[in-house]
């Protein structure tokens, strides 16, 4: 369901309440600011409820911090298990004891630390993916960010998978393509090779048998889970995390409210990396009373991208009236037409396409990206007007760039070239960004 | 829909109302902007051409378009990098608080509207009584030549701590009068040059240290390296930059031996975990005594300073270089 507000933009283009607010206090001699920027919020987004609540409400599912004593008798253990034998052995049997929860974490803090040792941290790793609970998965996961070992980022990747999470078949891919074969790296791609014969595997398709076979296998599997978060064509979009899992999940969203960059960045880069369950998750954090918890939510969620659509269609989750708040506030528009664009979903096309053209530059810019990642021919008519009609509200060079790339993808039989000072005018890297929007229509969430 | 202000709202109008700017902006004749939208960099150039070059050749307008930047970011596909390289205005965020990426227009980086644009309308300046005529709209803005203008870009590797460490004679008011020297423009008005010369500048460069040598009582000679002329640490901000001090000697028959290094001064990599910040501090002095192969033998050290910690010597500025007997 649509709110009335914005069935009244989409009908007639109004100028809002939102931009009246503006003129009323632009009056007093300023002029309107962009509203992209404004500070004028029309949303009171007080009410909501904030992350460090949601994640003081899991407080007794979290994982416990590991007892330092703890943490250094495991790293023994660990030493000791290269040693063979007896002392193997007894170090073995005395972490198999351990309690589960205080393993997983004292492993997890070995793993984390940069100064320990390769081969404890290859240990750890390994006992990790034999060990290891589930709610390890977000820590684990955001050491694919940072481990240099191979062995250790295939380890990590095959332990996701074992919890039917592909965020590591990125690293395998890497891995097997590097063409320099040094003697660390053959042992990390046997291991890769042995991993990517547990892919899973469906019904109407044999294992395959042969290395190249198994190759098609992970490009397939990897394009899946990239595009909707799941492994298999079988598996169903799952509803909900396990609560301990969620309260991880949460640990890293509370990260959303740190200044300095690195936790922010971390908890980005977990976050986009979970089953799509995590949409649910996102959409609360849109919401947040901080304003930089409700930025990074919206851009997790167009980083995501279609597979965000693909759970809101396997949910029935109408994705436009859940960002209708932040659509309603100006300084966060643009990056909900980026989640809304992102998630592929054709038929919120038309939510967005008012939009191009909206009150600010910014806004416009965005939704232009935005009708580029969903939108379907219906809409080639208001592109062609937007380029075309020389009393459309300005766009910019990136918006234009998005409308023609839309334009090309929407009409392949047409021969088109894009305007040349428009084509110079746009960094090769944003010309580049769009390519990938215009390639990723193929992973679209159809109506 | 009923016009209710959420609270940001009612603190901005507050804040407004109480400044003195506010007043004198009720007082001000209403402007005819309607033709004029302001929304890229390009935008200026025609009104403030002189500025505008200054700009353009600085690197803040690199920030986007630089190869460094680039290849470091896979091309910006790591869209952590585009909040302080392609940043939407500073103003609509809180004093130095982390900015947040804009769509539009990356390409020109640090932009005008980066540090100029008012979230509450017209363009900041810190100019108290600005002309209430200009098609720009020009509002006294104190928080446009603040620190903390800065701090939101260049805190992350706490030049801004460091500069709020230093000595209050060295410091200044702001980091602007050593980043924004005066600049005359047409019609007499003074101006700021935006060029924000550093590390990419061999000038900029000499002024923050001087190299001096010496003997002591013994006869052994000695250098000494003074942060005289920076109001942060040596070399500061971004982790690659380095400065190396290099030592070589003659040997017997009067030939010069390769350059050795001597001290190296940087804020190492995070995974550099065998290395320490040895960055020198606002006003700080480092010093060695030599040995030299034998006594009074000549030698030379000189100060190379790397934009990244792997640059080839050839490919690295050379500040100053003393050299024994004197
Ligand atoms: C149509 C011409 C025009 C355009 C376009 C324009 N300005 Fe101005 N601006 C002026 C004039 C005229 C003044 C008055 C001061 C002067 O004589 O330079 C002024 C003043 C200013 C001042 C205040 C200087 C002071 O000492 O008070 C700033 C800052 C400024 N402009 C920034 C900008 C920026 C940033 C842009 C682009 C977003 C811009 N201007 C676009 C004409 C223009
Ligand atoms: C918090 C703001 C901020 C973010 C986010 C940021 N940078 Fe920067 N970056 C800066 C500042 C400020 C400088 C200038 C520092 C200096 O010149 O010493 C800079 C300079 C650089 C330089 C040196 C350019 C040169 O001319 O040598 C490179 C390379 C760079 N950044 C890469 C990146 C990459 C890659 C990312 C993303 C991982 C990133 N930056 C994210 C603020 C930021
Ligand atoms: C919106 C973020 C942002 C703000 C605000 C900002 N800078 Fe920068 N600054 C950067 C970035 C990014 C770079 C590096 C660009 C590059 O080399 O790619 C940079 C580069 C520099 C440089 C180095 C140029 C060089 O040669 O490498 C200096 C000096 C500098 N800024 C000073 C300042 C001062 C002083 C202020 C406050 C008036 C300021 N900056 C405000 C982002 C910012
Ligand atoms: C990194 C931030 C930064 C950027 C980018 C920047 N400015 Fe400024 N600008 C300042 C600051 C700070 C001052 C005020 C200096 C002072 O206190 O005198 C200033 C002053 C000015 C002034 C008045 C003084 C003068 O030199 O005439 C004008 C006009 C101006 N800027 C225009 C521009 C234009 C046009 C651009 C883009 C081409 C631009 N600025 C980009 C920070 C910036
Ligand atoms: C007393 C003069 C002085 C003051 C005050 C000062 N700087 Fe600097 N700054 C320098 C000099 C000289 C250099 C070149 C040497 C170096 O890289 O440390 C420099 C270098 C820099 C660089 C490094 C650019 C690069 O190429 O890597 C940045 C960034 C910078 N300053 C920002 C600031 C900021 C932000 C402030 C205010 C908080 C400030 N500076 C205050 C003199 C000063």
């Amino acid at each position: 369901m649509i709110c009335s507000w914005l069935a009244h933009r989409w009908n007639s283009r109004p100028r809002c309440g939102v931009a009246s607010l503006l003129v009323l206090v632009a009056a007093c001699g300023e002029s309107a600011a962009d509203p992209a920027y404004a500070v004028i919020n029309p949303v009171d987004w007080h009410s909501g409820t904030g992350v460090s609540q949601h994640l003081a409400e899991h407080a007794a599912q979290l994982l416990p911090a590991a007892p330092p004593e703890l943490v250094e008798e495991v790293a023994e253990l660990l030493d000791s298990l290269a040693v063979g034998g007896n002392l193997a052995r007894r170090a073995g049997a005395r972490l198999q004891d351990l309690e589960a929860d205080l393993r997983s974490v004292a492993l997890l803090s070995l793993v984390e630390d940069r100064l320990t040792e390769l081969g404890v941290r290859r240990f750890a790793y390994a006992w990790l993916r034999d060990t290891g609970i589930e709610a390890m998965l977000p820590r684990l996961c955001l050491r694919l960010k940072y481990e240099k070992d191979s062995w250790s980022a295939v380890c990590i990747a095959h332990t996701l998978l074992l919890h039917g999470n592909g965020a590591g078949l990125e690293a395998l891919d890497n891995l097997l393509r590097q063409e320099q074969q040094d003697g660390s790296l053959q042992t990390a791609r046997a291991y890769a090779d042995e991993v990517l014969a547990l892919l899973p595997t469906w019904s109407d398709q044999a294992p395959p048998q042969d290395f190249a076979a198994r190759w098609e296998h992970l490009q397939e599997v990897r394009g899946r889970w990239a595009s909707q978060r799941l492994l298999t064509p079988e598996e169903e979009q799952p509803e909900t995390f396990a609560p301990r899992l969620e309260a991880e999940l949460w640990r890293f969203m509370a990260q959303f409210l740190s200044q300095p960059l690195r936790p922010v960045d971390d908890a980005r880069f977990v976050l986009m990396r979970q089953r799509a369950c995590s949409v649910p998750l996102l959409l609360a954090a849109a919401e947040d009373p901080d304003r930089y918890v409700r930025e990074h939510a919206l851009q997790t969620m167009a980083w995501i991208g279609p597979a965000v659509g693909h759970w809101c269609r396997a949910h029935a989750l109408d994705l436009g009236a859940a960002l209708e708040r932040a659509l309603q506030d100006p300084a966060l528009r643009p990056r909900a037409l980026e989640a809304l664009g992102a998630s592929g979903m054709a038929e919120l096309g038309s939510l967005i396409a008012p939009f191009l053209s909206g009150d600010s530059f910014e806004e416009r810019t965005a939704a232009a990206n935005a009708l580029l990642r969903c939108a379907g021919s219906d809409h080639l008519d208001l592109v062609t007007r937007a380029l075309e009609d020389p009393q459309w509200p300005r766009l910019s060079n990136e918006a234009r760039f998005s409308l023609w790339t839309l334009r090309l993808a929407l009409q392949p039989e047409v021969e088109s070239e894009y305007p040349v000072e428009l084509w110079d005018a746009v960094p090769e890297t944003e010309r580049a960004r769009r390519q990938r929007w215009s390639q990723e229509r193929a992973s679209r969430v159809n109506s | 829909m009923s016009a209710r202000p959420g609270p940001a709202a009612a603190v901005a109008v507050i804040g407004a109302a109480a400044g003195v700017a506010a007043i004198l902006m009720l007082l001000k004749p209403p402007v005819e902007t309607e033709a004029l939208s302001l929304q890229t960099a390009q935008d200026c150039h025609s009104c403030h051409a002189a500025v505008y070059a200054e700009w353009e050749a600085s690197h803040h307008a690199y920030a986007y378009l630089n190869p460094e930047v680039r290849k470091l970011s896979q091309d910006f596909r790591n869209e952590e990098c585009l909040a302080c390289h392609a940043p939407r205005p500073v103003l609509s965020f809180q004093a130095g608080e982390r900015v947040l990426a804009r769509s539009s227009d990356r390409g020109a980086g640090v932009d005008c509207m980066s540090c100029h644009l008012r979230p509450q309308g017209g363009i900041a300046t810190s100019n108290p009584r600005p002309s209430s005529s200009a098609p720009c709209q020009p509002v006294y803005e104190p928080r446009l030549a603040g620190v903390d203008m800065c701090a939101s870009c260049h805190n992350q590797h706490q030049t801004v701590d460091q500069w709020r460490a230093s000595d209050a004679e060295i410091r200044g008011d702001n980091c602007l009068g050593c980043h924004m020297e005066d600049a005359f423009r047409a019609g007499g008005r003074r101006g700021r040059h935006h060029g924000f010369p550093a590390g990419h500048d061999r000038d900029a460069l000499l002024k923050a240290v001087t190299l001096t040598s010496g003997s002591d009582a013994d006869g052994r000679p000695w250098v000494e390296l003074h942060n005289v002329g920076a109001g942060h640490n040596f070399p500061t901000d971004e982790r690659s930059r380095a400065a190396d001090l290099q030592l070589r000697w003659q040997d017997e028959a009067g030939a010069w031996q390769a350059w050795q290094r001597l001290h190296r001064f940087r804020d190492p990599y995070r995974d550099e975990t065998d290395l320490t910040n040895t960055q020198l501090p606002s006003q700080q002095v480092w010093r060695k005594v030599l040995d030299p192969p034998a006594p009074g033998r000549a030698g030379e050290v000189r100060l190379l300073y790397r934009t990244q910690p792997f640059l080839p010597d050839a490919d690295s500025v050379e500040m100053y270089r003393v050299g024994w007997p004197q």
